[in-house]
């Protein structure tokens, strides 16, 4: 990835090196299965910086956005023996569990009888990939990603990871929420296209 | 026709989805809770749709992998092993609170349906302080009330349908209102046609009669 997330805040603590996709999918199945606290740990080592980084980009304050990457990981213990490495991508599913806690939490008082959104919440149907696909996938998906124009990119990054999008995207692009959504369209077509592509 | 209620959705192609940013947006959990809940309703009748959500959330988990990591504070890993002990571990499924919803409406808690203007009934499922999410059953023949202030408002058809301007919204079928479009949103027949709208902030039904009777409305 071309080095655009350079607004890290450098901590003290030296943070292991990312895990790969196949050695986290392998971390939660060893949570699901048997508990493993060695294991959690360090799908915890992993993910809770990024997910606090998340958080706080979706706008929170520090104090929380360190609490909800802890209930994401609390999520991802409870949950884990759900996953199906099979059928799913480690890194999809916890952005999955992230995600569905800041749908829920942000920027409103929590409704006590929220649930948790699944993604699409109806029964999943089987997806086509296996593990070793999911792995490959994501390679694939990391070098589409590379290969976006700039201006996709842009706007993918802050769809992602922006307060307000929609309104961040236009106030810092200084372009029209009509062109922000053609790139969003270029982008996922170009990415699906790649990414059927078969080498 | 099967209601929804009895085997979910039926399937049929859906013509009418969200847009990419809103998918993207859901994905990313960048929408509201609100509007998420309608394209989740939608999501449950669309494959098409889940698809591109996965692949959404596929992007996102590397998104994920490639953001620098925030510093966290020295107890963070201890009280996080502290809570799992209390943790149950279940693969529980929520309660649904109003089976003849579909997922994941059903997990709410409807309101009564209370009459708006002639033909119109609404029920409130959700209201907190940024948005409202409620049931809309409206008569065929009866105009669906613009029903807020601006910005993207969702629907999703749950029965029956609605048409605008020569396009038809049936059951599962998302339309993304915008406020500044000139809409006529008219329900078709035969049966009334009921959806899940979500609006943001309060709700403001403008129809030939909410202007005069807004005061006695029980929102």
């Amino acid at each position: 990835m071309r080095g655009r997330n350079s607004r890290m805040k450098s901590g003290p603590t030296p943070v292991s090196a990312p895990a790969s996709l196949q050695e986290l999918s392998d971390l939660v199945v060893a949570v699901g299965r048997d508990r493993d606290r060695t294991a959690f740990t360090r799908l915890f080592t992993h993910f809770a910086p990024r997910l606090k980084t998340y958080f706080l980009r979706a706008g929170l304050p520090g104090a929380q956005a360190e609490d909800l990457a802890q209930d994401a990981l609390v999520l991802v213990w409870k949950k884990a023996v759900l996953f199906d490495p099979a059928r799913a991508d480690a890194s999809r599913w916890v952005f999955a569990i992230a995600r569905n806690l800041r749908t829920d939490v942000i920027r409103r008082e929590r409704n006590p009888t929220a649930s948790e959104l699944g993604s699409g919440t109806p029964p999943a149907e089987p997806e086509p990939e296996g593990r070793l696909a999911a792995a490959e996938a994501e390679t694939r998906l990391r070098h589409a990603l590379r290969t976006l124009p700039e201006a996709q990119m842009q706007v993918l990054l802050l769809s992602y990871f922006a307060d307000e999008p929609h309104s961040a995207i236009c106030r810092e692009l200084r372009i029209p929420l009509g062109t922000v959504k053609a790139r969003l369209r270029r982008a996922l077509i170009r990415l699906r296209a790649l990414l059927e592509d078969e080498p | 026709m099967t209601s929804p209620s009895e085997e979910g959705f039926t399937e049929r192609i859906l013509r009418h989805h969200p847009g990419e940013a809103t998918l993207i947006a859901y994905a990313a959990g960048s929408l509201r809770r609100q509007p998420a809940l309608v394209v989740a309703t939608h999501l449950t009748a669309c494959p098409q749709c889940r698809a591109a959500v996965r692949l959404a959330e596929t992007i996102g988990g590397v998104l994920l992998a490639d953001l620098p990591p925030a510093s966290l504070s020295a107890q963070a890993l201890r009280q996080t092993l502290e809570r799992l002990d209390d943790v149950a571990v279940t693969a529980e499924q929520p309660k649904r609170l109003t089976p003849e919803l579909p997922s994941p409406l059903d997990r709410l808690t409807a309101g009564r349906f209370r009459w708006l203007a002639p033909g119109i009934h609404y029920a409130e499922l959700e209201k907190t302080g940024d948005g409202t999410l409620g049931l809309l059953r409206v008569r065929p023949g009866i105009a669906l009330p613009r029903h807020g202030h601006g910005g993207l408002e969702l629907t999703c058809v749950i029965e029956g349908a609605y048409g605008d301007e020569g396009e038809r919204y049936g059951s599962g079928d998302l339309q993304e209102v915008d406020e500044q479009v000139s809409h006529r949103l008219v329900a078709l027949p035969p049966t009334d046609c009921l959806c899940v709208i979500a609006v943001n902030g309060s709700l403001r039904f403008e129809t030939w009669l909410s202007r005069a009777w807004a005061h006695l409305l029980p929102f």
